[in-house]
C-alpha cells in the first residue's frame, strides 16, 4: 500500500485525540458514575477466573447477572498487565478514539472528499454527548460506536466489493457481542429496507442476505442472554427493570435543546436540509440507510427502548455525517459559480467556524468532566467499609450500590444494575423510603426488612429532594464514619422490632 | 425407499432419540420423580411404591419407554406424509429434522399424555389416506377419536384437507367447513378468554421462556419465513394456512391444539430450510452462517427445554411433604393450585378441593375461581368461612406458587394472614415446602 499524507494527517487527528481524551481522563483516578465499577468488577473477575461474574454474592438476596461479556473481556488485558486505573483508562480511551477513523473512513466512501471527511471525523470527535459517556466512563459505548461506524462503513461497501464480507461477518459477531444495543444498527438496517421500497430502490443480494444474518444473530445472542431474564421480569426486561418512579428520569422526552446541545446548531440545521434534501429531491442510498438508522434511534428514543444518552451520540454522529454530506454538495455547487477559485478560502473558514461553535465546546467539555469525577475524600468512606465484619449489608443509595461493592466489598441492597433485581421496584420505593422517614421506627422497620447493618448518608440524598434524616442522631444509630459520607451502624441489640403476630 | 432417504430419516431418529434420552438422564440425575404433576392422576402410592391405579404396574415402563417407541413411528409416519404432499425426500427429511428438534417433540415423547398415541393413530391415518388406502386410513381416523375425543376437530381438519385435495379442488367449501368447524367449537367452548397480548403469547406460547407446550423461538420464525417462501404456492396450500390461524385459536381455549398447530408450523418450518439449502446465494458464506445460526438456535431451544423441564417438578421434597402429611391421618381436605390437587391426592390420599379433572371437566369452575379468590384475600372472615364451609384442614404451598404463580411476595393475600392469625400454624416447612394447618376457631375457643 502507497503511503499517502492524508493518512500522516489523520494519524496525528488519531494521536491527537486520543493523547487529549487521555490527558482529560487520567486528571482523576476514579471514574465519573459507578456503574463504571460495575464494569471494573466484572473485568477484575475476569482477570482472576477468566469468567465474568454470574451469581453476585455482593448483593443482600440472590442474583443472577445477564450481560453480554465482550467489552469486559476486551478490557481484561490492562488489568492483567498493570493493577493501576489508568491502564484500563488507556484501554478504554483508546478503543474510544477509534470514532476519528469510524467517521473519516464512513464520510471519505460516501463524500470521496477528504479535506470534508477530516472536517467530519473532527466534529464527530468533539461531540458533547459522546464525551460525556467515554472519557471516564467505562462502558460499552466505547466499543459499540466505533464498531458501529465500521459496520457501517462496511455496509455500504457490501454491494461494490463481495470481499468486504470477510470483514462484516466478525464485525457484526464482536458488536452483537458488545451491547444488545446494537438493536439500533438492526432496526435501522430494516428502515432502510423500507426506505428503499418506497423509493423503489432495488437491493443488493448481498444487503438482504446480510440482514438475514445479523437478524437471527441478534436473536440467538439475546435469547441466551436474556432468557433467564424475562422469564423473570417479564416485559420489564425490554426497560432493564428499571424501577417505575425512574423511568421518567432515565428515560426524559427528547426535547429540541437537549439535541442542539449535543449536535450544534450549524450541524443540526445544515444535516436536516440534506435529510429532507435526499428524501424529497435528490437520490442516494448511502444517505438513505442514515436516515433509516436515524429513524431507528428516534423511535428506539420514543418508546424508551433506549437510554437518551445513547440515543444522542448516534444522533449527533449521523448528523455530522448528514453535515458533510452538504459541505459536499455546497462545495460542487461553488465550483460552477465565481467563487470557484475560493474553494479553499471557503472550508478553512468553515472549519474555523465548525473549531469555535464545536470544538472548543467539546473542550469545555472534556474539562468539565474531569470534575465530575468522584472525590477521594468521597471514596474514603466507602473504602473505610472494608473495616466492617465481612456480613455485613449496607443500605445506601442506588447510584452507591457499586461503590459499597467494588471499594467496601460488602454487601448492598440496591445499585443501578437493575436488570438483575427481582424486587427492583420494592428496593428502590422502600431505600428512597427509608431516607424520607421522619421516625426511626418505619426506618427501622426497612433496615430489618433488608438485615441491614449499616446505613450510609451522603450529600447525594439532596437529588431526592431530601435535606435532611430526620430520625438521626439517635441511640438506635451509631456513627462510625463522620467525613464527605456519614456511616451509621445499627444497635440490633437496643434496637430491635419484633413482628407483630 | 432408497439408500440416501433411509439415511437421512435414520439420522433424524437418533437426534430424536438423543434429545430424548438426554431428558431422561437429566431427570433421572435430578429428581427421578415422574415428571408432570398432572400425571399423578393416574398413580398411586403403594408401599411407598408408584403403582398405575388401573394397572398395578410401575408406570415407569408406560411413561418412560412406550412414548420413546412412539416417536421412532411419529417421526417416520411424518416423512412418509410429508414425502406424499412434497414428493420432495429433502423437504421431507428436513421437515422431520425440524420435528425432532423441537420442544413439541420432547413434550409429546418423554411424557404420557393424552395426545401421544392419539398423534400416532392421527398420523397413521393421514399417511393412509395421502397413500390412496381410504377405507384403513377412515378407520385409524376414527379410531383416534375412540381414544381421545377431544380431537375431533382434528379429525374434522383432516377429512375436509383430504376432501380438499382429491374432490373439491379448489373449491371454497372446505374454507367455509374450517371456519364454520372452528367456529363452532369456540362458541360451544365458552369463547376465548379475555387478555391475550404480546407478552402472553411470549410465556404461554413461546417453550423457550417458560411454557411446557409451546413454539421454539427459532421454530416460529423457521415457519414464518416458511409461509412467506411457499406464498408462491399459496393457491395449493392456502388451507394449512387457515389450519394454522383456526388451530392457533383453537388453542386459546384448548393449550393441546398448539401441538397440531405447531406441527403444521413444523411443515412450513422444514419448507424454509428447504429453500434456504437450495437457492443460490450470492455470498456462500452467510448462508452457511444463516444455516448454522438456525441450526445452532433450533439445538440450544431444545436443550434448555430438556433442562428447564428435568428441573420442573414434583420435587422429593414436595414429595416427602406429602408422605409427612399422609402420617398425620386427620380428616379434612387440603387446599392447593388445582394443577397439585392429583399430585397431593396420589401421595396423601388427602381428598382436595380442586384438580386437573375438575378444571377439565366443570363448565363454571366455581371453586378454582373461589380459591383464587381466597388466595389473594386478606379478610379473615371471608378465609374462616370459606375453610368451614369446604371442610378444609389443611394449606399446601410449594416454591413456584410463592415465586408468582399465585402470588408475587410473602406478604400477599393470605399469606399474610396464615403468618399473622392464630387461627393457621405452620405444621410443615422444609425444602420449600410449606404446609398451613387450620384450626377451627370453635374448638380453639
Amino acid at each position: 500500500m502507497k503511503f499517502k499524507p492524508r493518512y500522516l494527517i489523520l494519524f496525528v487527528l488519531f494521536v491527537l485525540y486520543f493523547g487529549f481524551r487521555l490527558y482529560f481522563s487520567s486528571q482523576t483516578p476514579y471514574f465519573n458514575d459507578d456503574k463504571s465499577y460495575f464494569s471494573l468488577r466484572q473485568i477484575e473477575n475476569i482477570a482472576e477466573t477468566g469468567k465474568p461474574i454470574s451469581n453476585d454474592n455482593l448483593f443482600q438476596s440472590d442474583r443472577e447477572f445477564a450481560i453480554l461479556p465482550l467489552y469486559y473481556y476486551i478490557m481484561t488485558p490492562a488489568v492483567l498487565f498493570s493493577n493501576e486505573i489508568i491502564a484500563i483508562k488507556i484501554i478504554n480511551n483508546f478503543l474510544a478514539s477509534l470514532l476519528i477513523l469510524g467517521v473519516y473512513l464512513i464520510t471519505s466512501q460516501i463524500l470521496k472528499n477528504r479535506k470534508i471527511s477530516l472536517i467530519c471525523s473532527v466534529l464527530a470527535a468533539f461531540s458533547p454527548a459522546y464525551i460525556n459517556q467515554t472519557l471516564n466512563r467505562l462502558n460499552e459505548f466505547s466499543i459499540l460506536i466505533p464498531a458501529c461506524l465500521f459496520l457501517f462503513y462496511f455496509y455500504l461497501r457490501l454491494e461494490n466489493n463481495p470481499k468486504t464480507i470477510n470483514y462484516i461477518i466478525p464485525l457484526t459477531v464482536f458488536l452483537l457481542l458488545s451491547s444488545a444495543a446494537s438493536i439500533i444498527v438492526i432496526l435501522g438496517i430494516v428502515f432502510y429496507f423500507i426506505l428503499n421500497y418506497i423509493e423503489d430502490k432495488k437491493l443488493s443480494r448481498y444487503e438482504i442476505e446480510y440482514s438475514y444474518f445479523i437478524i437471527l444473530f441478534y436473536l440467538w445472542i439475546i435469547l441466551i442472554i436474556y432468557k433467564t431474564s424475562f422469564q423473570e421480569f417479564g416485559h420489564n426486561v425490554i426497560f432493564s427493570n428499571i424501577p417505575t418512579n425512574l423511568i421518567p428520569y432515565l428515560y426524559p422526552p427528547l426535547n429540541f435543546f437537549n439535541i442542539l446541545t449535543n449536535i450544534g446548531l450549524l450541524p443540526l440545521i445544515l444535516g436536516f436540509v440534506t435529510m429532507f434534501s435526499y428524501l424529497f429531491i435528490q437520490k442516494s442510498k448511502a444517505i438513505l440507510f442514515f436516515i433509516g438508522q436515524l429513524t431507528s434511534v428516534f423511535l428506539l428514543l420514543l418508546f424508551k427502548l433506549i437510554r437518551i444518552e445513547l440515543g444522542l451520540i448516534f444522533i449527533s454522529l449521523i448528523f455530522v455525517i448528514l453535515f458533510g454530506k452538504f459541505l459536499q454538495d455546497s462545495l460542487v455547487y461553488t465550483k460552477k459559480t465565481k467563487f470557484e477559485k475560493h474553494i479553499n478560502l471557503y472550508l478553512i473558514i468553515i472549519s474555523i467556524i465548525l473549531c469555535l461553535i464545536q470544538v472548543v465546546p467539546g473542550y469545555f467539555v472534556m474539562r468539565n468532566n474531569t470534575n465530575e469525577g468522584f472525590s477521594s475524600e468521597y471514596i474514603k468512606g466507602f473504602m473505610f467499609l472494608n473495616n466492617l465484619s465481612s456480613d455485613s449489608i449496607i443500605l445506601g443509595l442506588p447510584k452507591e450500590g457499586h461503590l459499597i461493592t467494588y471499594f467496601g466489598h460488602k454487601k448492598n441492597i440496591i445499585d443501578t444494575h437493575y436488570i438483575s433485581i427481582k424486587d427492583s421496584d420494592q428496593r428502590y420505593t422502600d431505600v428512597i423510603q427509608f431516607y424520607s422517614e421522619n421516625f426511626k421506627i418505619p426506618a427501622l422497620r426497612i433496615l430489618e426488612k433488608y438485615n441491614a447493618s449499616h446505613f450510609i448518608v451522603s450529600k447525594s440524598i439532596s437529588e431526592y429532594n431530601i435535606s435532611k434524616i430526620s430520625f438521626i442522631p439517635d441511640e438506635c444509630f451509631k456513627l462510625i464514619f463522620n467525613e464527605s459520607i456519614q456511616i451509621y451502624e445499627i444497635r440490633k441489640d437496643i434496637c430491635k422490632i419484633q413482628n407483630e403476630k | 425407499m432408497k439408500n440416501k432417504e433411509l439415511n437421512g430419516i435414520l439420522i433424524v431418529i437418533i437426534i430424536s432419540s438423543i434429545m430424548i434420552i438426554g431428558f431422561h438422564a437429566l431427570r433421572f440425575s435430578n429428581l427421578n420423580t415422574i415428571h408432570d404433576y398432572e400425571q399423578y392422576e393416574d398413580i398411586n402410592l403403594s408401599e411407598n411404591k408408584f403403582i398405575l391405579s388401573n394397572s398395578q404396574t410401575n408406570p415407569d415402563l408406560i411413561y418412560r419407554l412406550v412414548p420413546f417407541l412412539l416417536s421412532f413411528i411419529n417421526i417416520f409416519l411424518i416423512y412418509l406424509a410429508t414425502k406424499k404432499i412434497t414428493k420432495n425426500s429433502l423437504h421431507s427429511t428436513l421437515t422431520t429434522l425440524v420435528f425432532s428438534l423441537s420442544p413439541i417433540n420432547l413434550f409429546l415423547h418423554t411424557t404420557y399424555n393424552q395426545i401421544t398415541f392419539p398423534l400416532t393413530l392421527l398420523l397413521i391415518g393421514i399417511t393412509l389416506l395421502l397413500y390412496n388406502k381410504h377405507f384403513f386410513g377412515f378407520i385409524f381416523l376414527l379410531t383416534t377419536l375412540f381414544v381421545n375425543p377431544n380431537l375431533i376437530i382434528i379429525v374434522i381438519f383432516c377429512l375436509i384437507l383430504f376432501f380438499d385435495r382429491s374432490i373439491t379442488k379448489n373449491s371454497i367449501t372446505p374454507f367455509i367447513g374450517m371456519i364454520l368447524s372452528t367456529y363452532i367449537y369456540v362458541i360451544f367452548n365458552n369463547s376465548i378468554k379475555p387478555g391475550f397480548s404480546f407478552y402472553i403469547f411470549l410465556t404461554d406460547y413461546v417453550a423457550d421462556f417458560s411454557t411446557s407446550i409451546g413454539f421454539s423461538i427459532f421454530g416460529l420464525i423457521l415457519g414464518i419465513l416458511g409461509i412467506i417462501f411457499s406464498w408462491s404456492k399459496k393457491k395449493d396450500i392456502y388451507l394449512f394456512y387457515v389450519s394454522i390461524i383456526s388451530l392457533f385459536i383453537i388453542s386459546l381455549i384448548d393449550k393441546r391444539y398448539l401441538i397440531f398447530c405447531e406441527l403444521l408450523l413444523i411443515y412450513f418450518g422444514g419448507f424454509a430450510l428447504f429453500s434456504i439449502l437450495k437457492t443460490k446465494w450470492k455470498s456462500d458464506e452467510l448462508k452457511h452462517y444463516v444455516l448454522t445460526i438456525i441450526l445452532c438456535g433450533l439445538i440450544f431451544s431444545s436443550g434448555s427445554y430438556i433442562k428447564r423441564m428435568s428441573e420442573i417438578g414434583p420435587t422429593k421434597p414436595e414429595i416427602d411433604s406429602l408422605l409427612w402429611l399422609k402420617s398425620q391421618n386427620l380428616p379434612g381436605i387440603v387446599l392447593s393450585g388445582f394443577e397439585y390437587g392429583d399430585f397431593i391426592h396420589s401421595i396423601s390420599g388427602y381428598e382436595v378441593l380442586t384438580n386437573n379433572k375438575y378444571h377439565r371437566t366443570s363448565k363454571d369452575q366455581i371453586k378454582i375461581y373461589e380459591t383464587n379468590l381466597i388466595f389473594q384475600s386478606r379478610t379473615l372472615s371471608k378465609i374462616v368461612t370459606f375453610f368451614e364451609k369446604e371442610k378444609i384442614s389443611y394449606v399446601w404451598i410449594n416454591k413456584k406458587m410463592k415465586n408468582g404463580q399465585i402470588w408475587g411476595n410473602s406478604e400477599q393475600g393470605i399469606l399474610l394472614v396464615l403468618r399473622t392469625s392464630k387461627y393457621f400454624s405452620k405444621v410443615y416447612d422444609h425444602g420449600n415446602v410449606q404446609i398451613w394447618a387450620y384450626k377451627n376457631p370453635n374448638i380453639y375457643e
